[in-house]
Order: C-alpha cells, then sequence, then structure tokens
C-alpha cells in the first residue's frame, strides 16, 4: 500500500496485515546486526535452562515489523507517531506471526488515526497487543518520491 | 525474594548505565541496508534519506548490548537468569536520517517484584531516548523489562 489511505479511512477499518515468518536464518541475521549479546535469541540450552520451549525472538524484532506494517499501510516514514505494545507470549524461532490493526478513531483536523494492533502465532494465540497513533495526510509529496522510487 | 536483592539488583543496573553513559551511534548505511533486506522494506538508503522508523528498535539494540555487557558480570546469574522485554511504548518525532549520529541514553527507573507461573520476575521500567546533536529528542521508547530472578 503505497497510496496513502486518505480517502475512507474511518472506524473499523482494517490495516492491510503482515505475515512474517521467524526462521532461524532470519533471526541469525538480526543477532548479527544488533551483535547480540543476551543468548535467549541464540542458545537453545540456555533459553529451555530459563523456562523457554526454544530460542526466543526479541522483542524489539516483533516490534519492528508492527511498525513496518503500519507504514506501508499509511505510506510514509513519517505516519507512525506512537506505538505502544505489551508482548503477550513468546515469539519462538520457526514461529509464522501475522501483525494486524483496526482503526479505532479518526482525527479529521490533526490527519491522525488511532489503531487497535495485534499480532498472532500460527496457532491463534496473541503474542502481542496495543495502541498506534499514524498521520494519514501531510507528508504527500515525501511519500510519492518513495513511491515514484519503489516503482 | 527480599529488599536486598532488589536494591542490588538496581543498583548494578544503575551503574552500569552510568559507566556506559551517553552513547553516540552513526546510523550507517550498511546497517540500514542490511536490515530493510532482512525486513523485505524496499526504500532508498542514501545518505539523508529518512530512515524507516521499523529501524529504531534494532538501532538502540547497540546501545543495550553495552548496557547488558556492563550489566552482565555484575547480575548474571547470580542475580538473573533471562531478561524478557515485555513492554515498549515509542514516541517517534523525527525520523532518524541515514549518515546521521545521535546520541542514544537510558535512566533506570523504579524497579518491582512480580511472581509470576514461572517464577519471580524483576520488572524494570527504563525510558530511552534518541537525541541529535542540537539536543531535540528524535525518538524515545518507554521500556518495561523483566528480569527472570536466579
Amino acid at each position: 500500500m503505497e497510496e496513502g489511505v486518505e480517502r475512507g479511512v474511518d472506524e473499523g477499518v482494517e490495516v492491510t496485515p503482515l505475515k512474517v515468518e521467524f526462521t532461524g536464518d532470519k533471526l541469525a541475521r538480526y543477532c548479527r546486526l544488533v551483535r547480540e549479546v543476551n543468548p535467549l535469541h541464540f542458545d537453545e540450552e540456555y533459553a529451555k535452562r530459563a523456562g523457554f520451549k526454544g530460542i526466543v525472538v526479541q522483542g524489539v524484532f516483533t516490534f519492528s515489523y508492527m511498525v513496518k506494517m503500519l507504514c506501508d499501510w499509511a505510506g510514509g516514514y513519517r505516519s507512525v507517531k506512537r506505538l505502544a505494545v505489551r508482548f503477550m507470549a513468546p515469539v519462538y524461532v520457526g514461529d509464522t506471526v501475522t501483525f494486524h490493526g483496526r482503526v479505532t478513531k479518526r482525527d479529521h483536523q490533526g490527519g491522525n488515526v488511532e489503531c487497535h494492533v495485534w499480532a498472532t502465532n500460527q496457532e491463534g494465540e496473541k503474542v502481542m497487543e496495543g495502541e498506534a497513533v499514524v498521520k494519514i495526510d501531510g507528508d504527500g509529496d515525501r511519500n510519492m518520491q518513495r513511491c515514484i522510487r519503489n516503482i | 525474594m527480599d529488599e536486598g536483592r532488589v536494591s542490588e539488583f538496581k543498583a548494578a543496573l544503575v551503574e552500569a548505565v552510568s559507566e556506559v553513559g551517553r552513547v553516540r551511534i552513526k546510523v550507517g548505511e550498511e546497517m540500514v541496508r542490511e536490515f530493510y533486506e532482512l525486513v523485505g522494506e524496499r526504500g532508498e538508503v542514501n545518505e539523508g534519506d529518512d530512515v524507516s522508523p521499523a529501524f529504531i528498535t534494532a538501532y538502540y539494540s547497540l546501545y543495550l548490548r553495552e548496557v547488558i555487557l556492563k550489566a552482565v558480570s555484575r547480575v548474571f546469574p547470580s542475580l538473573v537468569r533471562a531478561m524478557i522485554h515485555a513492554e515498549s511504548k515509542l514516541d517517534v518525532y523525527e525520523p532518524l536520517r541515514v549518515g546521521e549520529t545521535y546520541t542514544v541514553e537510558m535512566d533506570i527507573g523504579n524497579v518491582g517484584v512480580k511472581r509470576g507461573r514461572k517464577g519471580v520476575y524483576y520488572v524494570l521500567k527504563s525510558p530511552l531516548r534518541i537525541i541529535d546533536s542540537e539536543g531535540r529528542i528524535m525518538a524515545q521508547d518507554e521500556r518495561v523489562v523483566l528480569f527472570k530472578a536466579g
């Protein structure tokens, strides 16, 4: 979704969902990128000793995809103003997580919408839930430049 | 869990954060590119471009790494067995830009104790800020982290 969402965005509208498989390779690449030092995210034995089923995906990594879903939907890097979430269950290597959102309120003057956001794993278990504030207009030129680059 | 252990834990974290201090980290082109490739982001990565806010948590993780490394020797494994990110409230005021260097800093707030099904946890609220060279806050994240007691 790259054209902005100004038209027809009101309470109840669904944010375009984003489905992500957290493969071992993906997590290993993320660990290298952030120079991970917490063994919970790369040492299976450690994770099991700490009471988990296996290697746990970083909350900050899953959080990134929630932000990405909102940016993709709203059409710009300046669109996400606030994202507050609670991590409700661990995401493990091999899990497939679907990120969702729904508009709960629209501020017609400020151009912002409030969204309820959540993510579920392949079992339908909620792993993350919260609220977001997203700007859906006012960055038209910048968004258009991005769209053109991405064509 | 006695109050003494909670105080000892908090003191160790405060010391670690104090030693690490405020850290300046560059938003390197290579790191942004790798992140975009990893998450399937298609944006441009040239000097001065806005960076997707999806990148922010990966960026500040470089700072957290330093704090964790400092804290490990003090609190792991005697006081803590595992660290779990429980909540985040991220506010973004301005996008980070490729090639810019920002300052990252964090406060150690109150430490509470929570008893869950799987054991006892220290609960830490630790606001983290990303600040530009003119002192403007670009983004801040009020993080809640659970530390599983050892």
